[in-house]
């Protein structure tokens, strides 16, 4: 029997998402128009176009949260229960993810490049910033999301408590670092490089790809 | 070919045990029925040997294959389970449409044909969404994802719950053509029993995480009767036998005598003999026990 490819489920589901983002940047930037009226120096569609690339920055981080979370709510179940092969279910989501990652990073390269005539070099470096960061929110959309849907309230107050548990680990270092916390955040923040940030992006992404698996290693499934 | 398979299968939930011990064998080329009570472990059997739930031990394995994580096992495998509007991980949200589109790419077999077939069939409206079903056309997407898929092991989790009779009588016989044309294997599991019992070609009765029994349906028929009249003369006739379900009627008694082979109940005496139903057979093996 000729296995069949699954490759073209995960190819619309990077198309619609791709999609997805490109509407609600668009839709951002609408409201944004709306809302800037009358006071925008050099035009309308210059606003439009040099504000595109945060709006899709902005709209790619909000709506890869949501669809990773909607994808474990919905099409992760019924895949698994039409072909219960969670390995490969979970290296096809992190690949689907990752390619509309690349898809982002060509995209907005493209518009620096052709509205910015910024130089190969500095799209680069600026497309690794925020990738970097769409991997860091990607990672924690993972380890919340799976939390969440696997174990509903209590995984929520999991993510709660490692929140905390950073939060109050950065407030006593703040407060008791007093004068040299602040020296140190600020070099820190002038030696952050795109390069460090995307590979903090990519320990993130890491670290939400084990919670994933831990977590569903093994759970049963209700359709 | 083995068949599926599984082994000394058990399931824990915590200090619960849910399945004890199972085992169980499915050939090629059968229809089986899946007969038990509430909570009897029906649903957590079909899934763990689907693969959907881990085994706390044991193993199932597809023509000597292990079904764990294992595509060229699985290729074979579609368990067809009921859908749950009200489940927090669900396919509710999406449309008909979708459903089956999805299971055409994963089912590697796939019947489009008898998929919109059966979707014309059934009269289902494939642009609303799950959750906005009725239970009976929830039970129709689930049927023509089972009979679409043509895998060869083919599980069904209660695929007749809600449907009207006329729905009923359209999937047995849909599913027995199906069968005839392509002899898969079926597992039905269903509390409509007497419906289901002249396509069942051997019946699986569970109860409280334990096979009870595996036997041919017509064999099993044969095998039990009802024994009915005053109680030493019922008592008399059935003396040696495996009795289950001892009821009170008039001033007599009713016990049901569970024949193994070259025994028969002592017709000399002045007792009624009948034969039973299957849902009889079930209700006597699995109900409650009247002390009489």
């Amino acid at each position: 029997m000729k296995r069949k490819s699954t490759v073209r489920f995960w190819i619309s589901q990077i198309l619609q998402n791709v999609g997805m983002i490109g509407v609600v940047a668009l839709i951002l930037e609408v409201f944004a128009l709306v809302g800037s009226a009358g006071e925008i120096e050099g035009g309308y569609i210059w606003f439009f176009l040099s504000m595109l690339p945060m709006y899709i920055v902005l709209a790619a981080a909000f709506w890869v949260f949501i669809y990773i979370l909607g994808f474990f709510k919905t099409y992760y179940p019924v895949v698994l229960s039409f072909r219960a092969h969670r390995g490969k279910t979970h290296r096809n989501f992190i690949f689907c993810l990752l390619t509309i990652d690349a898809l982002m990073f060509v995209i907005l390269a493209a518009v620096f490049a052709a509205l910015f005539h910024m130089q190969a070099m500095d799209a680069l470096l600026a497309c690794s910033l925020i990738t970097g960061v769409m991997l860091f929110f990607e990672g924690i959309g993972l380890a919340f999301s799976v939390l969440y849907v696997r174990y509903g309230k209590l995984g929520v107050a999991i993510c709660a408590l490692v929140g905390a548990a950073f939060g109050g680990v950065f407030g006593y270092v703040m407060a008791s670092g007093g004068d040299a916390f602040y020296w140190l955040v600020g070099h820190i923040f002038s030696w952050i490089s795109a390069g460090i940030l995307f590979a903090a992006g990519i320990c993130v992404f890491a670290a939400g790809i084990v919670v994933m698996h831990l977590v569903f290693r093994k759970a049963q499934l209700y359709i | 070919m083995e068949g599926l398979v599984c082994k000394d299968i058990i399931k824990k939930y915590g200090k619960k045990t849910v399945l004890d011990q199972v085992d169980l064998s499915l050939d090629h080329g059968k229809i089986y029925g899946l007969i038990g009570r509430n909570g009897a472990g029906k649903t957590t059997l079909l899934s763990i040997m689907t693969a959907q739930n881990p085994a706390t031990s044991g193993e199932v394995t597809c023509d000597g294959l292990p079904v764990w994580e294992n595509p060229k096992a699985l290729d074979k495998i579609c368990f067809s389970r009921e859908l749950n509007p009200m489940s927090g991980m669900s396919a509710n949200s999406m449309k008909v449409k979708e459903y089956l589109k999805i299971a055409s790419i994963y089912f590697p077999n796939w019947d489009p044909a008898m998929a919109d077939r059966l979707t014309r069939l059934f009269q289902l409206d494939v642009k609303k969404r799950i959750c906005k079903l009725s239970k009976g056309m929830m039970s129709m997407v689930t049927i023509i994802v089972a009979l679409a898929s043509k895998a060869e092991f083919t599980l069904l989790d209660e695929p007749v719950a809600g449907l009207d009779v006329v729905a009923r009588e359209q999937f047995y016989q849909i599913l027995l053509e199906e069968f005839n044309d392509t002899g898969r294997t079926f597992l039905i599991s269903t509390h409509i029993i007497e419906e289901a019992a002249n396509v069942f070609e051997e019946v699986i009765m569970i109860d409280k995480g334990r096979i009870l029994l595996k036997e041919n349906t017509e064999e099993l028929l044969e095998k039990c009767v009802y024994v009915s009249g005053r109680d030493d003369e019922v008592d008399a006739a059935v003396r040696g036998l495996e009795t289950h379900h001892a009821e009170r009627i008039g001033r007599g008694k009713l016990v049901m005598a569970y024949l193994k082979e070259g025994q028969s109940v002592d017709d000399s005496r002045d007792v009624d003999i009948r034969p039973m139903t299957l849902q009889q057979v079930f209700v006597a093996l699995c109900g409650e026990e009247e002390h009489v």
